[in-house]
């Protein structure tokens, strides 16, 4: 070999090490969906904040709010008004979409790598018991014993209701959500129903929707995640709802599931039902060839105002005397965290609190809950909403109960095997009620 | 001498040193983690205890993995017969004309470069009840638009994507393949009188064997990977009956939060892979004919 070729080999081997060097650097990671909000602004506000004579801090925040998020502009606006009020803090918003599991990917990732956000606005129950068991989330109460006035917007009900397995809160909502049955008042008008406020009037409904070869009722079978709590909620009640099998197989819940297979064989649901996902039967509620569906209140943001206006949202009808007909399925389900090494840290405390204060103050509620049409977790009048949102929010106020969905109590493992190795198999007689909830019993304690 | 010998042991250590430091880094270092990670009950991020076999006695009991196992091979077959088959029709008769073969490479490596995911939509709304094209056609033909995706035909109708696809691939290698034969072989076949169909019989096929089972090999393996075209189109159903190893083992790691179990899925993937490539290359062990 030329000595020329020997160098031009080993200049070419040393380069490939130092693009391996710098492609494994521990430079901290860039997320794509991050949106960076730079502090260009230097005016001298609000002197008697605390963080403001301090020195430059960097925060890093994780939330729900990115991507296509009805939210995400209000969020983004409201950080970097923050940022104005506070010229030493510059925030790293590293906020994802919610839609797929990469955002709970992202968090669990982060926290068990040590790399976890400031703040980080996650699921509640069952989705992030493992990171308050590794203690790196911090309680409330511990915070309070310094900063009463941390979340003093939040009314206590609600902080009570999104309290962990220990009895403490570790994430403050802003917004909830509820569940109930949409129905598309126009094709009821057309064919002289009644809105389905009871199961006889359901009944009804199906039959004579069905015979006028329209879909009356746009369910997943095998993505059936809604029309398993409202049936259970139904047929259980707002007491039986919450089972967790702690008694065996809980006799309604059998009920409930064979009153789906009941609806199945009756043709209310679309002839796709088996594999048609969540999309799919939206589609089918928005393009007006289905008259009811069960969802939650983000679907009222994906409908056009023309639907909306033809729409009622009812809780579902009670299918025995064991519910109370205005329970539904609502909460709040996810909440700021702050975690416990930035609280700890003496030099980002003060920083930390203020902005996880000022982002669960009333005005920034109200500002997201606008956003989102959901249900604000402080006492907030929201304005220019739909009469649709009204309603829903109304439906909620009326409630005499109001239940988290089932998956909350249940590992996600079992209840998937519910969802997917449950409902598509009794509906089509391959397994019983029974059999299905057995095994969803023996993986939730497995 | 010795200093000449010791810089090339030097030049091959540099040159090879990044391409194992990779292999160790990104493939034995989390397979090895994988195994160790199959003896726990894990959320794969923070909670995780030692549960000895217990993930392998789920897995030998765990009627879906008998189901994924039977689809997997069902579409091992189908990927054989009909990717590498179609693509050898292909390329001979692509191979055969003089004009238009650049148009026609294009035309058949194409739907490579679109995602899995995109054609995994494509064909979801090609399948599709409601909205779907093949019951769009049903019904301009007189005909009753029908469920394309059931019980019974869910695992052929996630292989004909999976198929499709890749055609272009093994057409590209094999039709390089082919072009490797030397021409005079051809010229002296035709002399003997040899032509057409028994030219690509007795000439064209035992030349390129090789190729085709390398083809097979790959085929082979690119099966036991596939997850994202089955996830979109059905995601397994229904009733489970097209879930395949890749898409289960997907499923029980991020949807069911099973780290542990889908671990030792992940292995029986890794197993069943090595021993079935095994057999294929005991079944097809031939001398090398070399031209």
């Amino acid at each position: 070999m030329k000595t020329s070729s020997k160098i031009m080999a080993l200049i070419l081997a040393v380069s490939l090490i130092c693009v391996l060097a710098v492609g494994c650097g521990g430079k901290e990671p860039a997320n794509e969906n991050t949106a960076n909000v730079e502090n260009n602004n230097d005016t001298e506000k609000q002197q008697d904040n605390n963080t403001k004579a301090d020195k430059k801090v960097e925060l890093r925040i994780a939330t729900m709010f990115g991507g296509t998020d009805p939210s995400t502009e209000t969020f983004e606006q409201s950080l970097e008004d923050f940022m104005n009020d506070h010229p030493n803090v510059k925030i790293k918003n590293e906020s994802m979409t919610s839609v797929g599991d990469e955002f709970r990917t992202k968090v669990k990732t982060d926290f068990s790598s040590g790399n976890e956000a400031d703040i980080t606005f996650f699921y509640t129950g069952a989705d992030v018991k493992a990171i308050i068991n590794s203690n790196k989330v911090m309680p409330y109460e511990e915070i309070w014993e310094k900063y009463p006035e941390v979340g003093k917007d939040i009314t206590d009900g609600i902080k009570n209701s999104v309290k962990e397995f220990d009895g403490k809160l570790y994430a403050l909502p802003l917004t909830g959500f509820y569940e109930g049955l949409f129905v598309n008042k126009s094709m009821f008008e057309e064919y002289d129903l009644e809105l389905p406020t009871t199961w006889e009037k359901f009944q009804t409904a199906v039959e004579v929707l069905k015979e006028n070869d329209i879909v009356p009722f746009a369910g997943p079978i095998a993505q059936s995640h809604y029309m398993i709590e409202h049936f259970v909620l139904s047929q259980a009640g707002a007491e039986g709802h919450l089972d967790v099998f702690e008694d065996g197989i809980p006799e309604e819940w059998v009920t409930a599931f064979n009153n789906i297979k009941d609806l199945y064989e009756k043709d209310a649901f679309a002839k796709d039902s088996l594999v048609m996902d969540i999309e799919m039967a939206q589609n089918l509620f928005k393009q007006e060839k289905a008259a009811m569906i069960l969802e939650g209140s983000w679907f009222i943001g994906g409908c056009e105002d023309e639907l909306k206006d033809k729409m009622a949202i009812i809780p579902m009808p009670a299918a025995s005397d064991k519910m109370d007909p205005t329970s539904i399925v609502a909460g709040f389900s996810s909440g700021y965290y702050v975690s416990r090494s930035s609280y700890e840290d003496e030099d980002k405390q003060q920083a930390v609190i203020d902005l996880i204060s000022y982002l669960t103050s009333a005005d920034q509620i109200k500002a997201i809950a606008t956003a989102n049409g959901g249900s604000p977790s402080a006492n907030v009048e929201i304005e220019g909403l739909h009469p649709l949102y009204i309603e829903g929010h109304k439906m909620v106020a009326n409630a005499k109960t109001l239940n988290m969905p089932i998956d909350s109590r249940l590992t996600p493992e079992a209840f998937n095997v519910l969802v997917k190795d449950g409902v598509p198999f009794i509906v089509e007689g391959q397994k019983t009620p029974e059999e299905v909830l057995e095994t969803v019993k023996e993986t939730n304690e497995r | 001498m010795r200093g000449s010998k010791r810089s090339k042991l030097l030049i091959i250590i540099l040159f090879l040193s990044p391409a194992l430091i990779f292999l160790v880094v990104f493939m034995f270092y989390p397979f090895i983690m994988n195994f160790i990670n199959s003896f726990y009950k894990s959320d794969g991020f923070i909670e995780s205890t030692f549960i000895g076999l217990d993930n392998y006695r789920r897995l030998i009991n765990d009627d879906t993995i008998k189901i994924a196992v039977k689809n997997t091979y069902e579409i091992m077959l189908y990927v054989c017969l009909f990717e590498v088959g179609i693509a050898i029709i292909l390329a001979t008769m692509v191979d055969s004309i003089t004009k238009g073969q650049k148009f026609f490479r294009t035309v058949y490596f194409f739907p490579i470069v679109i995602s899995a995911t995109a054609i995994g939509m494509m064909f979801k709304l090609v399948y599709s009840y409601d909205v779907g094209l093949l019951n769009t056609l049903m019904e301009s033909l007189g005909q009753e638009r029908r469920n394309w995706i059931t019980v019974k035909s869910a695992v052929k109708m996630v292989s004909i994507p999976i198929v499709w696809q890749y055609i272009g691939f093994y057409f590209i290698i094999i039709l390089t393949a082919i072009k490797q034969i030397p021409k005079d072989l051809y010229e002296s076949a035709y002399l003997d009188g040899i032509n057409g169909f028994t030219k690509t019989i007795y000439i064209t096929l035992p030349l390129i064997r090789n190729v085709i089972i390398t083809c097979l090999i790959l085929a082979i393996n690119g099966v036991l990977k596939v997850f994202d075209m089955v996830l979109v189109i059905t995601e397994g159903g229904p009733l489970n009956q097209s879930q395949i190893l890749g898409l289960y083992m997907y499923k029980k790691a991020f949807a069911d939060n099973a780290f542990g179990y889908a671990a030792s899925i992940s292995v029986l993937i890794v197993v069943l892979g090595l021993l079935t490539i095994f057999i294929v290359n005991k079944i097809f062990k031939k001398e090398t004919i070399t031209y």
